[in-house]
């Protein structure tokens, strides 16, 4: 379609051009997206899923909707928020297709993570304190917990997600947020 | 964790609602969602109830680098993974709406898509180097012949380019396109400068989207997007 | 009504319409899930030959014939279309079908280095 200078400046242009072009149907623009986004998205699904689940699989399914859905999306500049929400969404669903029953009211940490990122990366103290603290969590209050504070969902949003009730989400996140608050503090 | 605390000096903070004056940390927490306000004089009164504000914000702080830190973590995607997902993608070319054209005959109708008439005026990009039309929309009852129709574009231009002259050239071209290949009543065409590229990569200034309703918006220039 | 007929008929349609002067491709007709359906079982082998691209549809005597074009862009589409309309209806009249509909939508418009409708 266009030359190299075309194809540089689709790589640096703004989101909402560049998920405008996509949503109308360039595969060009739509690659610019995968390639921006894709770090950010795997970060995120692997805090929510548990060690055994395929990250990849799960970016890869939420681009394949993200692909369908453009067209749906009244402010392209959104998109980078829109695609985390689809990937917590796509996550969450691959977790309930094997998961028989989300125990709530569980204390048990979740499986340790069989699937680690690519690189190891320098993190101040507190980051690696407080990723450590996640690990802890027990499924529901850990999932609420990172689509709370990380994917920014609204409480109503994280209960439609989990199929719980808002009180029991409003219950989960305050008992991780106490949990983590007393162990950061205890480290501090 | 079992490590030895960074600062053993420091007070303990308690979370009990004990320590927070009869304050639930969930309470405090939606507090400082709502940024403090309005300002409520009991928990800002309340020592225990500040200190525990502070921790929850250096809690927020350390998330935000958690973020950033897990993004890092991660490779980028490599062109295989690229072409993986392009590959799964279903090539259908977002037809949109059917646009009637030509004389009502009985037993023929003729139309053309949205998509069609989209890609036409996307093309006209060609005609000015390094302009990108991002989104790109008909709007107006485009099935119904006659009905006023406006076009509305985003578009983002090379830095130093003269702005205004790329954006009049841009909406003669489009008209022409239009005319030649619609009988759509395009009743306006909007083209928004949304973004402003520069010639290296990365950096590219955006600016705030905002619909108004002058035919060229100059968008004030906001802060760099986060990539 | 005869699948066997209405296949060649349709082929013979795609190709008087492939000899209108502007006309530059025919896109199969159908929604985007039909389309990826039959694109997905000609790659798995499924199903017969690949279906033709014009749809042919019959109603009691009547005949729905429906074509999806991509047109160039140095010519009108819209004279595109009626240069199409002309050959199509004189073809189905020499066929014999009485009262046909005929459905003629563009779906793409090619960019022509150097050319352009729009003069």
């Amino acid at each position: 379609m266009t030359g190299d200078p075309g194809a540089a400046a689709l790589a640096s242009a703004d989101d909402s051009i560049v998920a405008g072009r996509a949503a109308d149907g360039d595969t060009a623009a739509f690659a610019v997206l995968v390639r921006r986004y894709t770090p950010l998205m795997r970060g995120y699904a692997r805090r929510l899923l548990p060690g055994t689940a395929e990250i990849d699989d799960v970016v890869q399914d939420t681009f394949l909707t993200a692909w369908q859905r453009l067209p749906e999306l009244a402010d392209p500049g959104r998109v980078k928020s829109w695609l985390m929400r689809i990937t917590a969404r796509t996550a969450i669903d691959r977790i309930r297709a094997t998961r028989v029953h989300l125990d709530v009211d569980s204390a048990e940490p979740a499986a340790p993570a069989h699937t680690a990122p690519a690189r190891v990366v320098e993190a101040r103290a507190g980051v690696v304190a407080l990723s450590a603290v996640l690990r802890e969590l027990p499924d529901a209050q850990r999932e609420c917990w990172v689509m709370r504070e990380i994917g920014e969902f609204s409480y109503e949003e994280i209960a439609v997600e989990l199929e719980l009730p808002v009180s029991t989400v409003r219950g989960l996140l305050a008992r991780a947020r106490k949990f983590i608050m007393v162990r950061m503090e205890e480290w501090r | 964790m079992t490590e030895e605390r960074e600062h053993p000096e420091l007070p303990r903070i308690g979370f009990e609602q004990d320590d927070l004056d009869g304050y639930s940390l969930e309470e405090l927490s939606e507090y400082l969602d709502r940024g403090r306000m309005p300002r409520d004089p009991a928990i800002e009164a309340s020592p225990g109830c500040r200190l525990a504000l502070e921790a929850l914000e250096r809690l927020t702080g350390v998330t935000a680098e958690l973020r950033a830190a897990d993004t890092a973590a991660e490779a980028p995607a490599d062109e295989g993974w690229v072409q993986e997902i392009l590959a799964g993608i279903a090539l259908d070319v977002r037809a949109g709406r059917r646009i009637p054209v030509g004389a009502s005959i009985p037993g023929v109708d003729l139309g053309i898509t949205e998509g069609a008439v989209r890609g036409v005026i996307r093309a006209a990009e060609r005609l000015f180097p390094r302009v990108l039309i991002g989104s790109c929309r008909l709007d107006g009852e485009v099935t119904e012949p006659g009905a006023p129709v406006r076009i509305r574009l985003d578009v983002s231009v090379p830095y130093g380019a003269p702005i205004l002259d790329l954006v009049a050239g841009l909406r003669a071209e489009i008209g022409a396109r239009l005319r030649a290949h619609t009988e759509l009543t395009v009743s306006g065409i909007d083209i928004t400068v949304r973004d402003i590229t520069v010639r290296e990569s990365g950096a590219g200034e955006s600016g705030v989207g905002e619909s108004g309703v002058s035919e060229t918006h100059w968008l004030p220039i906001g802060t760099q997007a986060e990539r | 009504m005869n699948l066997n007929t209405d296949a060649a008929l349709a082929l013979e349609l795609e190709a008087a319409v492939r000899t209108v002067p502007g006309v530059v491709e025919v896109y199969r007709t159908g929604t985007p899930v039909a389309r990826a359906i039959a694109v997905g079982g000609e790659r798995l082998g499924i199903g017969a030959a690949p279906q033709p691209l014009v749809s042919i549809e019959r109603a009691g005597d009547g005949i729905q014939v429906e074509v999806s074009l991509g047109v160039s862009g140095s010519v009108g589409a819209g004279d595109t279309v009626a240069a199409a309309t002309v050959v199509l209806s004189a073809l189905l009249a020499e066929r014999g079908c009485t009262a046909p509909e005929l459905r003629i939508t563009v779906v793409h418009i090619s960019e022509v280095p150097g050319g352009s409708a729009a003069a």
